[in-house]
């Protein structure tokens, strides 16, 4: 599944269902560059993880503060 | 050296005008692969971005030389898409289509079986040498020459393998998505067999899931016969019991194919389980040493 596609996905997702729980985020891989973008300008706040381990971590923190 | 794809290796896409299609068999010239020609019924005699388009496997075989294909035909069509590159003399077809019904593909078993072609798929990213050739539709960007072999039923946990071994500097031999269906063309004891025998492969990467029996009957070959060091993941350590996670074949079923039984079974035979899989680049670089 293409970076950009998955970014457009979430940003629809997250708009059609009013999200109001923290979001991480982690992208790879194709189209990579174009995914951020679409993530960058939207209204979505979320935070960047680098690995999954780092994705992981930024979740259990979030959950615990 | 490799298993099974090179530079020599002359690709034919089927499905190539479509979206999917198109796009990746652009991406795949792109990487360096001989995309010599594309297969869709009635398009026959045109182009597509240079490339010659045929109404047939056969044709394509006959005027291009090809020896490999990959197809990006939708779910009602696909085994007929693999079942005719097979009649014409493909000897690799990778098969990238998800949603194949089940029964199509026994009857695609039955079809091949005791013939020279080697079915990868369905429902898989590919096979990709880096450096010399890509079949299939992973990020080419992350893959690096080497020496280490990867085997997954999940695409994109291959690319994560895949992203660590880069980053350590640890390239790859081979990197073989086998699929997520529950009846595969090519499973992880086909490709283990393969990565024994080149002399370019200094260890594996075994990437398997709930479901089924494959990852014992690997780890059982891994302990008759397989001379390098194995590192192994099983995802849905947490998955509940009769849900299909995703892959149409990662399902629990009657108490068995848990990712607890294949960690214990793949130990036992002497693989290195991780049960985080974002150990696999540090635990391959471990053993390299």
């Amino acid at each position: 599944m293409r970076c950009d596609i998955v970014a457009e996905g979430v940003v629809q997702a997250a708009k059609d269902l009013g999200v109001s729980i923290p979001v991480v985020v982690r992208l790879e891989g194709t189209n990579v560059e174009k995914g951020r973008e679409i993530l960058q300008n939207s209204d979505l706040e979320f935070e960047v993880a680098l690995g999954m381990a780092d994705a992981a971590a930024k979740v259990c923190r979030a959950v615990l503060t | 050296m490799a298993i099974w794809v090179n530079a020599e290796t002359r690709v034919l896409v089927q499905g190539i005008t479509g979206r999917e299609g198109s796009f990746h068999t652009a991406q795949c010239q792109a990487y360096g692969t001989q995309i010599v020609a594309g297969v869709t019924p009635g398009k026959g005699g045109t182009t597509h971005e240079g490339i010659p388009v045929y109404d047939g496997v056969s044709q394509a075989v006959a005027r291009e030389g090809a020896n490999a294909s990959m197809i990006f035909v939708p779910p009602p069509f696909a085994a007929d898409a693999v079942m005719e590159a097979v009649s014409a003399g493909i000897e690799l077809v990778v098969c990238i289509t998800e949603g194949i019904p089940t029964l199509d593909m026994l009857k695609v078993t039955q079809f091949m079986s005791g013939g020279k072609s080697r079915l990868i798929g369905p429902n898989c990213p590919g096979i990709i040498s880096p450096g010399s050739c890509k079949i299939g539709i992973m990020p080419a960007s992350i893959h690096l020459p080497g020496s280490v072999g990867c085997i997954s039923r999940s695409g994109t946990l291959t690319y994560e393998a895949v992203g660590q071994l880069t980053s350590c500097g640890i390239g790859q031999s081979t990197c073989i998505g086998i699929g997520g269906d529950p009846i595969v063309g090519t499973g992880f004891v086909d490709a283990l067999a393969a990565f024994n025998q080149d002399a370019d492969t200094e260890a594996v990467v075994i990437i398997g899931e709930i479901g089924g029996s494959a990852e014992e009957e690997a780890a059982e070959y891994v302990k008759q016969h397989f001379q390098k060091p194995v590192v192994g993941f099983i995802a849905g350590q947490t998955a509940p019991p009769g849900r299909r996670m995703g892959h149409a074949g990662a399902i629990i079923s009657q108490g068995t194919g848990t990712a607890a039984e294949k960690m214990e079974k793949m130990t036992e035979c002497g693989i290195h389980v991780l049960s985080s899989p974002a150990e696999i680049g540090a635990a391959v670089e471990a053993l390299l040493k």
